[in-house]
């Protein structure tokens, strides 16, 4: 398995290496340095002409010129070790290349990383379900949706949810209310989806489209009314509704039915319990501390909270120890994460305040001139992405739906299923335990090739929305015939897309005892 | 005590179960194809709406040196009347439907934006396919030399398509974009079509991989047949429904592909037009004249869904899933 | 007209097989009746019409007792078998009535059918290389089956696990618990879906076609084991299967299905000596039987008779070698009986070796480890051996499709090993390869017409009008209308495409037809029409064959030669009568023994052979 891993590793090395090659011969083709000086006469047209020739290398053949550039890379790379200054090159008005891709390169790669993460989630589970309902009014209605963001160019979503979700989401937040009708239709539109979900006979089917129907319904109805989003808050009750909510799902997957699952229940009670203790106390009793944490904070908490589900698990599991572990450890993770998000809710009246009552942002990714609060700054920055990553995710998530559907089915198809199934085993045992593993395999592929769009939409998003990021450091740079950026960029666009190669394929080995074990 | 065999039932009621004969009349696959895509509802009406798209735009403004019925020209600048608004109007009771001078309104320059649209439109699809086409074309060569040939010569394709993936598209795009861009919309759609093959290359090589491994392939080496013969008697023509279904895919993605180049402004360069370098013109006008977007914006994603759609119909007319109930 | 039960008549004759285990099998009517499956029927949707699969099926199946349910593709056993548990396909639907010791399966809701299946019912399917989650360890996989029906904790259900594995033969069950699919043979795969089957002691077992995808040795050991299992649970086995063979080795009672109906119905003996329907008959007729051209021997005689044989000598010394465990032979040596006439021979094969290159660092696979032997003109030459025996290899490499590592392949005098395609083209016209899958072997995109032409157009370079007539007469030839010519391979059945396949490889009229299992994928009645077929043409043609084929009764039909290969080797060779009534080698006698003969007391005595050939430790 390690040498799996050096020599997938090693190839990727070489890989990025003849890309950048590639990426040069392109920058190169692509246009002429020197076409800007084209339109001006005289004597100063020679200096210019000439001077820009000698900092650029122009006389130099192209390979030469590649060895240059190189050269800036190895000095960048051995910098740890010798010290010595890195630049990466020089842009054509002679800036240091490096700090503006630094500074660049942090809201992309948050983009980037927000849109893969949400599409991927989202797309596998509902190429799940539409492949376990197949045939359904749900999977049509999805792969019709699918189909719609698949055949929209990222621009034109952008725009759209630019204008609707943010311009016109603004405006109803300065006086969220909601007429009946509105009301009625969203409150029988989640009844129907969870109807089509769930399935089943008959009485099975008008149960839930009650209970939804209801349960998006009052809710909605009682948020609008307290003016909640004037202000919104999970609070104690919506913390400890999720914990509860989250033990439940948990539990309900991994745990069996019956009688069976007591054990898993049980554990993830304790765990849910000790979400809402950990919430308690971190805004009550250490609510300072709370106030001043950041990203590092953050995720140790989230180890601990796995860890002591994991604990939970092991001490409390009874027979079904692994399961109960595995659940418990779910169960503090996914009620940590609402206590994170309560938590950054808090900060969303300064943030509308700030913002002068734009908080969904449509221009760049983040505030200027913030205070510097934590969980102020995040809130923010979150806001600022909302919006591009739902651009980005929507393209992404059709692809991983479809993707996941055609897989799914696939293996639905296998032999070892109708074993699984000769074997009495529940059906949701039958799809978590023997179908999703098996699923998850051939996708791993797939989150691969995906990337490379996804940075390819960055570019796009990017440029609406005014971000100064990576895109838009390409477009310019493109524009102006600058190679020293545009390389950079090629650079960092071809590692990231590599190492997403990489971490697919050990995701493969790992997930594929075939390959795992000789 | 004897056994005989059961005689089969009486007469079949109507809910009543028939027995399966065996039908042999002579169809050659293609007519099967054919038959199960014809049945594909979806893909029977998006072929519908992009034929009619396709006759509306090059018979409107006129292609190819024909005169089109619609009488005014995306070129030429007039006085803006109404701030460019849209004449169209629609409206259900009373049912009422007139088009006005303007249809889709007009650009800042007083052109007729129905034209410029219809013109966009045009040149958008002119591009996509040959974009496609190209690709599809250099995809199936390449991926047909890796999965013959095998050995070094699959290994060096295979990588060389490595590299290439590690580029976005639409970055190579660009590249090529600025620097062709102004030549005109058909080198623009060649040459980007010699940099999108790698995903079929990769597929064809995957059939070939499998195919030459069939016995009839076996059996056409073992009585001599040549690599020639094999690839283009035997191979090929048993991947023709992954390469057709691709292409069609693949024309779907060069019309966003391009659509997206040609907003950031590094695609059709004016004075050609295209519906994406159009939109990327007047993104800033979305909230004061809505309409210079939404136009050719939804011809983008009219175009791009029913070519989609039909690919999906040609995917299951050559490979069908198991028959519902 | 209804069809009628033949009671088997109380106090019948204990059948012999003497297991030493027949507990209470011999009052066969007084035993309960586990499963009593009254008119039952199931349909499929296709094309929103419902399509008859299987219709007024009626049959008992009772403690102890193993069920068989015969029948060709498509005569609808599975689905039947299937549906009685409720897992047929979403477009299927079932009716009637089959009870399960008195509980009613059809038309129960699915949560009560799950307890019943694996608790109450166990199922056995076919392809055990794909039966099995290749991400889970086969011991989670029985251990699942456990929790999910009995109230034990993990600890419980891993040590049963590993009981069950003991009781499946599983060797070193404890290290093997954490295995995983792909580290296992398909015989132990089996064996694990077995284990899973009988994990929570069903009533009743449910084997779809449990041996048809393993090797004939592999098939003999999972036959017994399912006996002993059956004796020891007490339990019913229903066993679907086409073949005739393990029919006569485990079944007790006989239910034989043709397109969806019920043919015959018998106890098994009468099935065999007396059978009723034309069908039936054909059926039995149609199995190639081992011992259907020459006096097959008691295996212990044969031994014996081989070695009072007059190549005793050579033959000791040949079994001494055997023990060893390693036997060359070279070509013309005088046990192999000289071939016909003709100076020169069609195939001579002289220590081959064909090696695999292994990868990353593993060392090369040798599959075919100096092979050698000849084949006369006009001479048919069996070569038999299991999977992974090199047979494949060997017939590919023969018409050119494989390189060799070394040795020589000599066809019609002149050496093809090392060749260069260029040289070899021209010589491609003296052989021709009749593959295994008429399925795959014919292009769908060409007519049978363009498919059977391609030889001569290669190679006589002929014009349109002189292939289509040589077409014709080769479509004649092999028993097809000439109107097919246009047709294509989807329009054809299994049984016409390999005819095509036949013609094809005759078109040239070669020396040497390598015919590669070319029945191993036809139903039985199909295969006896094609082997006659092959029959008549080798008599009009003339080729010489090199028949391979993992049947010894096949191989025994055709033959007048016959070679066994054993891991790449050549461990015996000699003409037919020989092989088959004296074979020296250890192993041809173990596969011998192992393969299952149509006939119930035969076979019984067979397995007493077979057990005592075991026992002597003679493997």
């Amino acid at each position: 398995m390690v040498k799996y891993i050096l020599r997938r590793a090693g190839i990727a090395l070489v890989i990025v290496l003849a890309s950048t090659a590639l990426s040069f011969f392109l920058v190169v083709v692509s246009g002429d340095p020197l076409e800007d000086l084209a339109q001006l006469r005289g004597p100063e047209k020679a200096s210019k002409t000439a001077l820009r020739t000698q900092v650029m290398h122009l006389d130099k053949p192209v390979i030469v010129r590649y060895g240059y550039w190189l050269a800036e890379v190895g000095r960048c790379l051995a910098k740890p070790f010798t010290g010595a200054e890195c630049t990466l090159g020089s842009d054509r008005q002679g800036r240091a290349v490096l700090p503006q891709l630094t500074q660049a390169m942090g809201s992309t790669v948050r983009l980037v990383l927000a849109a893969t993460i949400i599409a991927m989630f989202l797309g596998i589970l509902v190429g799940l379900v539409t492949a376990l309902r197949q045939y359904s009014v749900f999977d049509y209605a999805t792969t019709f949706v699918a189909f719609l963001c698949y055949s929209m160019p990222s621009f034109w979503i952008a725009t759209m949810l630019k204008q609707y979700a943010a311009i016109d989401f603004n405006n109803w937040l300065t006086n969220p209310t909601i007429g009946w009708g509105v009301l009625l239709a969203i409150a029988l539109a989640g009844g129907v989806i969870w109807m089509l979900i769930v399935g089943g006979d008959r009485k099975l089917r008008w149960m839930v489209f009650g209970v939804a129907t209801v349960a998006t319904g009052l809710p909605l109805l009682l948020l609008v009314r307290l003016g909640w989003f004037s202000a919104p808050r999970l609070g104690l009750i919506g913390v400890i509704l999720s914990a509860i909510v989250m033990a439940w799902l948990w539990s309900t997957l991994l745990g069996g039915s019956g009688k069976r699952a007591w054990p898993v229940r049980k554990v993830c009670a304790v765990a849910a319990g000790l979400g809402v203790a950990a919430y308690l106390v971190l805004n009550y009793v250490v609510g300072t501390f709370w106030d001043h944490a950041n990203e590092g904070i953050i995720l140790l908490l989230a180890a601990v909270a796995a860890l002591a589900g994991v604990a939970a698990g092991h001490f409390l599991g009874g027979v079904q120890k692994s399961q109960a572990m595995k659940a418990g450890a779910l169960t503090t993770v996914t009620t940590g994460v609402f206590i994170v998000l309560d938590r950054l809710l808090m900060a969303y009246p300064q943030l509308y305040s700030q913002t002068r009552g734009h908080p969904i942002a449509t221009t760049g990714s983040q505030t200027p001139n913030l205070p510097d609060d934590f969980w102020f700054v995040s809130l923010d920055r979150i806001a600022h992405l909302v919006l591009p990553t739902a651009a980005i995710a929507l393209i992404s998530f059709a692809g991983y739906t479809r993707y996941t559907r055609a897989t799914t089915l696939d293996v639905l198809n296998q032999d070892f299923i109708r074993t699984a199934r000769s074997k009495g085993l529940l059906p949701r045992t039958v799809v978590v335990r023997h179908v999703f593993r098996n699923v998850m395999i051939p996708i791993s592929t797939l989150i691969a090739l995906d990337f490379a769009g996804v940075m390819a939409g960055a570019v796009v998003t990017e440029t609406i929305f005014g971000w100064s990021g990576m895109g838009k450091l390409f477009s310019t740079s493109l524009t102006n015939v600058d190679p020293n950026p545009l390389m950079a960029y090629m650079l960092v666009t071809a590692t990231l897309i590599v190492v997403m190669n990489l971490v697919a394929d050990i995701a493969y080995a790992f997930l594929d005892p075939r390959i795992r074990i000789k | 005590m004897t056994t005989s065999i059961v005689t089969p039932g009486a007469a079949p009621e109507p809910e009543a179960p028939v027995h399966v004969t065996q039908v042999t009349e002579s169809v050659s696959e293609a007519k099967l194809v054919f038959q199960r895509f014809i049945h594909h509802k979806a893909a029977m009406i998006a072929l519908v709406v992009l034929l009619a798209i396709l006759v509306f735009a090059l018979t409107s403004i006129g292609a190819f040196g024909f005169h089109g019925w619609w009488p005014l020209s995306y070129a030429t600048t007039g006085p803006v009347i109404d701030g460019g608004k849209p004449t169209l109007h629609f409206s259900l009771s009373p049912l009422s439907f007139s088009a006005g001078e303007h249809p889709f309104g007009q650009d800042d320059l007083g052109r007729d934006y129905f034209a410029i649209v219809m013109r966009g439109c045009q040149q958008s699809l002119l591009i996509a396919v040959t974009m496609g086409l190209t690709g599809t074309v250099v995809g199936v060569i390449i991926g047909s030399i890796a999965g013959y040939f095998r050995g070094w010569v699959e290994a060096v394709l295979m990588r060389l398509t490595d590299v290439v993936l590690t580029l976005p598209t639409l970055v190579v795009a660009a590249f090529i974009g600025r620097r062709i861009g102004s030549l005109g919309v058909v080198p623009l759609g060649l040459f980007l079509g010699l940099v999108s093959w790698t995903s079929l290359a990769r597929m064809v090589r995957g059939q070939f991989l499998s195919l030459r491994e069939k016995e009839f392939v076996e059996a056409a080496r073992s009585v001599g047949a040549g690599p020639f013969r094999i690839i283009f008697r035997h191979i090929l023509p048993n991947s023709v429904g992954i390469i057709i279904v691709n292409a069609t895919l693949s024309i779907a993605s060069a019309i966003i592909l391009e659509a997206a180049l040609s907003f950031l402004g590094f695609g059709v360069k004016p004075p050609d037009t295209s519906l994406g370098q159009v939109i990327g013109l007047y993104r800033q006008a979305m909230d004061t004249r809505p309409w210079l977007f939404w136009w050719p914006g939804l011809l983008i994603v009219a175009i791009a869904l029913t070519v989609n759609f039909i690919g999906d119909g040609l995917r299951d007319a050559f490979d069908p899933q198991q028959d519902r109930g | 007209m209804a069809d009628v039960t033949r009671d088997v008549t109380p106090g019948a004759a204990p059948r012999d097989g003497s297991d030493g285990a027949t507990t209470g099998t011999t009052t066969a009517a007084n035993r309960e009746v586990i499963l009593s499956v009254r008119d039952v029927g199931v349909d499929f949707r296709v094309n929103k019409q419902w399509v008859m699969a299987s219709s007024a099926i009626d049959f008992d199946v009772r403690r102890g007792e193993t069920l068989a349910i015969v029948g060709e593709s498509g005569s609808g056993k599975s689905v039947t078998s299937m549906g009685l548990i409720g897992l047929m396909a979403n477009n299927g639907r079932i009716h009637g009535s089959a009870k399960l010791l008195g509980q009613e399966l059809i038309g129960t809701p699915e949560r009560i059918l799950r307890t019943v299946r694996g608790g109450k019912v166990g199922l056995i399917f076919q392809e055990p290389m794909t039966a099995l989650n290749p991400v889970l360890t086969i011991g989670f996989q029985i251990s699942e089956m456990l929790l999910s029906h009995l109230d034990i904790t993990p600890a419980e259900a891993k040590e049963r696990a590993i009981e069950l594995m003991r009781m499946v033969e599983m060797p070193d069950p404890e290290k093997r618990y954490d295995a995983f699919p792909h580290q296992l043979s398909g015989g132990q795969r089996q064996r694990i879906v077995i284990a899973i089957a009988i994990a929570c002691d069903p009533v009743l077992l449910i084997a779809d076609e449990p041996t048809t995808a393993l090797d004939v040795t592999v098939q003999a050991e999972i036959l017994d084991l399912m006996r002993h299992l059956k004796d020891r649970l007490d339990s019913a086995i229903i066993l679907i299967t086409h073949d005739m063979g393990v029919v006569a080795d485990l079944a007790d009672e006989v239910v034989v299905m043709r397109d969806g109906l019920i043919v015959e119905r018998a106890e098994i003996h009468e099935l065999y000596h007396h059978p009723q329907t034309d069908y039936t008959r054909e059926l039995l007729a149609a199995v190639p039987h081992l011992g259907s051209q020459i006096e097959l021997r008691d295996l212990r005689e044969a031994e014996a008779a081989a070695a009072d044989s007059e190549t005793g000598a050579e033959a000791a010394s040949e079994a001494g070698a055997a023990a060893a465990g390693q036997v060359t032979l070279s070509a013309g040596q005088p046990a192999a009986a000289a071939p016909a006439e003709g100076p020169v021979d069609s195939l001579v094969v002289d220590n081959l070796v064909i090696e695999f290159p292994g990868r990353f660092s593993q060392p090369a696979f040798r599959a075919v480890d100096q092979v050698s032997f000849r084949i006369g003109r006009g001479e048919v030459f069996g070569l038999v051996g299991e999977s992974g025996s090199g047979k494949t290899t060997i017939g590919r490499a023969v018409v050119g499709l494989q390189p060799s590592t070394s040795g020589g392949i000599v066809v019609g005098g002149t050496n093809i090993v090392g060749m260069k395609e260029k040289q070899l083209r021209p010589l491609r016209r003296r052989f021709a390869i009749v593959f295994q899958d008429p399925a795959a072997s014919l292009n769908p995109r060409m007519t049978i017409g363009e498919s059977i032409g391609e030889p001569i157009l290669l190679h006589d370079k002929a014009k349109r009008a002189e292939i289509d007539r040589r077409v014709e007469d080769l479509l004649d030839a092999v028993n097809l209308p000439t109107a097919y010519r246009n047709r294509y391979p989807h329009e054809l059945s299994g049984g016409q495409r390999q005819r095509v396949g036949i013609a094809r490889a005759l078109a040239l009229q070669p020396e040497l037809l390598v015919a590669d299992e070319p029945t191993s994928a036809l139903d039985v009645s199909i295969q006896a029409h094609v082997l006659e077929l092959f029959q008549s043409l080798q008599a009009r043609y003339g080729f010489a064959c090199l028949f391979i084929s993992h049947d010894l009764a096949v191989v025994e039909i055709l033959a007048s030669r016959i070679g066994v290969l054993h891991k790449g080797r050549l461990v015996e060779v000699g003409p037919r009568e020989q092989v088959l009534a004296a074979p020296q080698d250890p192993y041809t006698r173990r596969l011998l023994a192992a393969a299952p003969v149509p006939d119930p007391d035969e076979q019984a005595r067979r397995r007493e052979d077979r057990r005592a050939l075991l026992a002597a430790g003679v493997s």
